[in-house]
């Protein structure tokens, strides 16, 4: 059981790695406090097996929440739900 | 150390005893990890890609040479000091405990203490010690909940069964 749920966590971390968004926020240069994976609920609309608790630097521009790889590689373009909407 | 945030309180299953649970207080000295303390238990640290998966990534493999069981006139105390004791001092945050048991814990080490007017206690505490010096002892964070940080867990390998861990909550 305990072994189970070991697996599944490596597992996660495995896919996470092979999406590369982490690597892709570091050359953008984008920071956070914690960038946490779990897998999509059934609300989340990605391709990938994937989510983040994205707790992000400067909040001030930046949205935190629970994003997608795709909403997470459309912030390295500044667009997308994470940042914030100028008033 | 840190004192523990809540009472610790001992680990059953089928009223049988297999460790001691003490939980976290809202302290940094408590969200940090204990990856000091496994060195000192020569608990694997692997990435969490990485084996050993399951009892094996949490199990000792040595006893910590900073490890002591001291008794008192009115209470027994098990705890590891980063200062190896040299000085006869009971770490201040195990002076001072209630309903018979009093914990505390950090990245570095733990201690428990009990009254020795708690017969129970008292045994447990040495059948915890005895687990230890024969590596039979699994050390690891779980427990806790939404607004609870994870507690340390200290528990007897050998009794540790698939039922009475609670994956997710057990790391």
């Amino acid at each position: 059981m305990w072994e189970d749920g070991d697996k599944e966590l490596a597992k996660l971390y495995k896919d996470v790695e092979e999406t590369g968004i982490k690597k892709k926020l570091e050359n953008a240069n984008l920071r956070y406090y914690a960038l946490s994976p779990s897998r999509p609920n059934k609300n989340m609309k990605t391709k990938y097996n994937v989510m983040f608790w994205l707790n992000p630097q400067q909040q001030d521009i930046h949205n935190y929440g629970y994003f997608s790889v795709e909403q997470l590689e459309e912030w390295i373009e500044g667009k997308g739900p994470i940042p914030k909407k100028k008033k | 150390m840190r004192k523990c945030g809540g009472t610790p309180f001992l680990l059953t299953e089928n009223n049988n005893f297999f460790g001691f649970h003490l939980p976290a207080d809202f302290t940094a000295e408590h969200e940090w990890g204990i990856v000091n303390m496994k060195r000192c238990f020569g608990i694997p640290n692997p990435e969490i890609t990485c084996e050993p998966f399951g009892l094996e990534r949490r199990k000792a493999t040595i006893v910590p040479d900073n490890l002591y069981l001291i008794e008192k006139d009115k209470e027994i105390y098990l705890f590891m000091d980063r200062y190896k004791f040299d000085n006869g001092r009971i770490p201040t945050d195990l002076t001072y405990y209630r309903d018979g048991i009093g914990g505390t814990w950090d990245g570095d080490g733990f201690g428990i203490v009990v009254s020795k007017e708690n017969e129970n206690y008292c045994n447990k505490i040495k059948e915890i010690k005895q687990a230890i010096d024969a590596c039979d002892v699994a050390v690891f964070l779980g427990g806790g909940g939404v607004f609870e940080n994870s507690g340390l867990n200290v528990a007897i390998a050998s009794k540790i069964s698939k039922g009475n861990i609670n994956v997710g909550r057990w790391r």
